[in-house]
């Protein structure tokens, strides 16, 4: 029963291990998401002609979004689902000057709540 | 069970592996992209026995690379998993379509995930059985196969449009009433199906309950449906609400389809199947009602109906 009991706590010990390994890796990764999305997006901002730099900021977004929340990082979850809904719905071929100010504001907030992450 | 993984974000895989260790699933194997997961199939002796997919991959994506999946004879009814972050009624309609059996929404939740891999090895005992069926039925032609009863909601092999009763629940369930509203269900009854299955063998039920599965999809082709076999010579359909799925016209279209396959039943000894179209259900769009109650509504629906008249002269 005691050994029984021993193994289950190591295995829970290993699954806990696991776990804090992953969050480690996803928040030293962190600043290089952050870094690209930055660029990315500031890219597509000086050329509006340039869908890849608008869709490669959508694929980090989505990709946050679907690792932090399971991560226990819950608002950045959150709020890069958010964003990540929020650029599907937008073509960045046409779109008028008033989306690309709210977005702009959104990916700012965004990138700052990222950052306390990385304390 | 072998599951094979497919989600082009690292860490995600570095989860799931853990997830999937803690639950005792221990056989897993991993790729980064569709091109890598092909490979692995193609370079793999023993089989995968459940796929778990994520949908935004580039460049291939993951709806993509399920009708790749399917489109390998082994892979045809093997499990696949859906897990995404996208939650739009579209990414669920193109996964489920492309022949997903059920779709969990990231961030991942262990309880969840468990439970589909529960349903899943479900799924693959019933495959199995299937495959007892028709193992057994070329041994011994004409022996009953005990186990098959006439409610049993049976998969059936041959028809690539048909999905299981399972996959179409699921559907329901992951639309949920608020998108689900965009959608009905039809259910067709088979009125002689009980004659029938007491007359033939499996082999040969099972045969017509394909022939019927086929009929329904031609009658409501030109509208993207799921249909999947009920048990008891019933199917259920789910289509787009404001497709037209007419009553009357789903009639006259299944009595000519009929009337062109009599000529070979009537040449093969076989009776020919009476079938009969329920009214489209839906359900209300702030409805507290259970999701899967539209399916339930179809089928009370069509136990209401009569056959058609031109299904009766046929038969008879």
């Amino acid at each position: 029963m005691n050994d029984q009991l021993l193994t289950q706590d190591m295995a829970t010990g290993q699954v806990v291990a696991a776990m804090d390994r992953i969050r480690a890796n996803f928040v030293d990764g962190l600043g290089d998401r952050m870094l690209r999305i930055e660029a990315d997006w500031l890219a597509f901002k000086a050329d509006r002609a340039s869908g890849a730099a608008f869709h490669a900021v959508v694929s980090d977004v989505h990709r946050i979004a679907g690792i932090a929340g399971s991560l226990g990082f819950k608002e950045i979850g959150e709020s890069a689902v958010a964003l990540d809904r929020r650029m599907q719905g937008v073509d960045p071929a046409h779109n008028p000057g008033a989306v690309i100010v709210d977005l702009d504001h959104r990916i700012e907030a965004f990138l700052d709540l990222l950052e306390d992450a990385l304390g | 069970m072998r599951i094979l993984a497919i989600d082009d974000e690292s860490i995600f895989c570095s989860l799931l592996k853990v997830a999937l260790d803690e639950m005792g699933y221990s056989d897993t194997s991993f790729a980064q992209s569709g091109h890598e997961a092909l490979s692995v199939l193609q370079s793999t002796r023993q089989a995968f026995d459940c796929f778990l997919i994520d949908i935004r991959m580039a460049p291939m994506d993951g709806i993509e690379l399920v009708r790749r999946i399917r489109a390998i004879a082994d892979y045809r009814r093997t499990p696949i998993i859906m897990i995404s972050a996208l939650t739009e009624k579209s990414a669920i309609d193109a996964a489920f379509l492309a022949g997903a059996n059920d779709y969990i929404t990231k961030p991942l939740d262990k309880i969840e995930l468990r439970a589909r891999l529960s349903m899943a090895r479900n799924i693959n005992e019933a495959r199995a059985q299937a495959r007892t069926l028709q193992e057994h039925v070329q041994e011994t032609e004409s022996k009953q196969y005990e186990s098959l009863r006439f409610e049993d909601a049976f998969l059936i092999d041959e028809v690539e449009s048909l999905t299981s009763m399972t996959a179409l629940e699921n559907y329901v369930l992951k639309l949920g009433n608020l998108r689900l509203h965009s959608s009905c269900a039809v259910a067709f009854r088979i009125e002689n199906a009980s004659g029938l299955f007491a007359r033939l063998d499996p082999v040969g039920f099972s045969d017509i309950m394909a022939d019927v599965a086929t009929l329904i999809s031609n009658a409501i082709s030109g509208t993207p449906h799921m249909l999947a076999y009920a048990g008891s010579g019933v199917f259920v359909a789910i289509a787009p609400r404001n497709a037209s799925i007419d009553h009357d016209t789903l009639k006259e279209r299944i009595d000519d389809l009929l009337l062109q396959l009599s000529h070979y039943y009537k040449q093969a000894g076989f009776p020919l199947p009476e079938l009969v179209a329920g009214h489209p259900a839906r359900n209300g769009i702030l409805s507290l009602e259970s999701p899967t109650r539209i399916i339930e509504k179809a089928i009370d629906s069509v136990q209401q109906q009569e056959p058609s008249r031109a299904t009766k002269t046929h038969v008879a």
